[in-house]
């Protein structure tokens, strides 16, 4: 077994794996995979409970990675933010020194929850700007009723 | 409505994600569907390799005790030290898996573990100890629950005997 709690460079060194067999292309591929097929809780709670699915969600992967972050749900406005101020996974990453993270490790975060709020006419908004200090925000706009 | 907010400083929760097993076998079935078993047998040799490097170091000077220190830590960061047991032989450490964490936190989500996932072990040890001077088998393991058996033992005792 490999620790829950050793995940994160198990997937970062799963990425790697990836694009030195097949390319960037691989990784991509994988993360619609993901998309696709690991993340039927969030799109199962944005169904039920719309722009308060994503706080729900959030509430419980964000405290069980201890992350340090801020979250916003304005029901009102339709929208919910994440200010990550320190990420559990990046940070990790950048304190391991033997072991090189993936190059574009973040962008799955991108990818992955797009694409599974896209489709049910949500915006997501992801800043990737200071990931190199293992911060990031995001902005989930539901889209107004009919 | 009011507007709600939550905010976490890192050190208010554990760090024990166990969805992150469901992920992680998600990968897993994705390496076998795209590139067979050995496939998978290459990623965790890799991943071996670099992440475990100082596992492996700690083995190379510490032996036997160090093997058991680092399944500790394992079951330990899992809260789940209740499942592992070892037994002591003249230079022979037999580590028990009454169940494996991993395993049974997928059952409980509906997710059925890949049939390569005691390469998790397997391969993981393997790769730890082979520039060291402790050999590694697997001799047991059970698919349904994770529960294993594994036999360290010092390679000048060829550990045959052990087996």
């Amino acid at each position: 077994m490999i620790s829950c709690t050793e995940f994160i460079p198990a997937y970062s060194e799963l990425f790697t794996f990836l694009e030195k067999k097949d390319g960037p292309e691989a990784v991509s591929e994988y993360w619609e995979h993901i998309a696709a097929n690991g993340l039927p809780e969030l799109e199962s709670l944005v169904k039920q409970f719309g722009i308060a699915g994503c706080y729900k969600y959030w509430s419980h992967t964000l405290n069980e990675e201890a992350a340090d972050f801020t979250m916003t749900l304005d029901e009102d406005n339709r929208v919910f933010t994440i200010d990550m101020h320190y990420c559990p996974s990046k940070g990790r990453l950048l304190q391991f020194k033997h072991i090189t993270p993936y190059h574009n490790y973040c962008k799955h975060c991108d990818i992955l929850y797009r694409r599974v709020l896209e489709p049910l006419g949500y915006t997501y908004e992801y800043d990737m700007t200071r990931t190199g200090q293992a911060q990031c925000s995001c902005k989930i706009t539901q889209p107004k009723a009919e | 409505m009011p507007i709600q907010t939550m905010t976490r400083k890192a050190a208010d929760n554990v760090y024990l994600h166990r969805d992150f097993h469901n992920i992680f076998n998600l990968g897993l079935n994705y390496l076998m569907t795209h590139y067979g078993a050995a496939g998978v047998e290459e990623y965790l040799v890799e991943f071996a390799h670099h992440f475990y490097a100082p596992v492996a170091e700690k083995v190379s000077q510490g032996g036997l005790q160090a093997v058991r220190d680092a399944f500790t830590d394992t079951y330990r960061a899992e809260d789940a030290l209740a499942a592992l047991s070892f037994t002591e032989e003249e230079n022979a450490l037999f580590v028990h898996i009454a169940q494996c964490p991993a395993v049974t936190h997928m059952r409980r989500s509906g997710v059925t573990p890949c049939p390569c996932y005691s390469m998790t072990s397997s391969v993981v040890w393997q790769t730890i100890c082979e520039s060291t001077e402790i050999g590694y088998v697997l001799l047991a393991y059970d698919a349904e629950t994770g529960k294993a058996e594994h036999l360290f033992f010092q390679k000048s005792t060829k550990g045959e005997s052990l087996k």
